[in-house]
């Protein structure tokens, strides 16, 4: 079933939205490209739109109650993952911007480099650069297959 | 420069594996590839959205459900899938068996967007949404090319 045509958006709940929108603006780069006002009319935004690419979003709610988003072991959202180009760009730009790595650099077991980082609320963010003889490109090659 | 070059995958922590892999098979997400641990149990189960975009289910998450929208748990808040046709979505979801978590308003949505609302089994939300060429997230961003600043709106 052809259902879906994409991943549209991601959307978070905040707890503190300038700190959020310094972090995915102002250090990872992603473009602000709207916010709306509440729809009831009461002040404040309801939802600020990120740019990750044409066709996919970022949106965040401010108003998070809680101290941070939930640990990786609850059923949640574990984590997001956003591909690089190159790993050790987008490390050395981290640092440029003062983003700690939670986990340093490896090679996972998936063949693909990866690194951690963590946006204000706690929310882990992988960073992946997909290597061609990766498991994920080959069960990809291994489904087109099947439906040939 | 931009850094990153779109998200790669969403991985969410389930209570179920199985009833969350039924979903989103159900849902025309296959299974692609499952990495197993020391005992030889899925450690995570990767299903295929699209071909770099890859939704990642690791099993053994505590808690039955995920905390309700009222809730406005700091986390996700919930994710959204784009489809060609409300319409043909609705039909396709229905006859998969899958229920909408609201019921569905036809009239387009305050951005301009048709679309409906499904939960997973584990409670997350997931927005359905068909995006109108002329809706307002394609203005902001046409603007933001041609050198714009990000719009504000208030849509009351």
């Amino acid at each position: 079933m052809n259902l879906f045509k994409q991943l549209a958006h991601v959307a978070l709940k905040v707890k503190d939205l300038d700190k959020s929108l310094d972090f995915y603006v102002n250090k990872l780069g992603m473009t602000e490209m709207m916010s709306l006002a509440r729809p009831d009319g009461s002040p404040g935004v309801w939802l600020v739109y990120l740019r990750i690419t044409d066709d996919q979003y970022l949106e965040l709610f401010p108003g998070g109650t809680g101290d941070r988003a939930p640990g990786k072991d609850v059923v949640a959202l574990n984590h997001i993952c956003l591909g690089v180009e190159s790993l050790d760009e987008a490390i050395a730009h981290l640092k440029k911007v003062d983003v700690p790595l939670t986990i340093q650099k490896k090679m996972a077991a998936d063949k693909n480099w990866q690194a951690w980082i963590e946006d204000p609320d706690g929310n882990r963010i992988e960073l992946m650069q997909i290597m061609p003889d990766c498991l994920q490109l080959a069960a990809i090659a291994r489904l087109k297959k099947a439906a040939e | 420069m931009p850094i990153f070059s779109g998200l790669g995958h969403i991985a969410l922590k389930v209570n179920d594996l199985d009833a969350s892999m039924a979903f989103y098979d159900a849902i025309g997400f296959p299974e692609m590839l499952r990495l197993l641990n020391d005992k030889g149990d899925p450690w995570i189960v990767y299903h295929r959205i699209s071909d770099n975009l890859y939704l990642e289910l690791f099993p053994g998450g505590k808690d039955k459900a995920v905390p309700g929208e009222k809730d406005n748990a700091t986390g996700l808040f919930h994710l959204c899938l784009t489809v060609a046709d409300a319409d043909a979505a609705e039909a396709k979801l229905s006859k998969a068996g899958i229920e909408l978590s609201r019921p569905r308003n036809a009239n387009r949505g305050i951005d301009g967007n048709r679309g409906m609302w499904i939960n997973d089994p584990d409670g997350n939300r997931i927005e359905i949404m068909e995006m109108a060429p002329d809706c307002i997230q394609f203005k902001a961003e046409s603007n933001l090319k041609a050198g714009g600043r990000p719009h504000v709106l208030s849509l009351r």
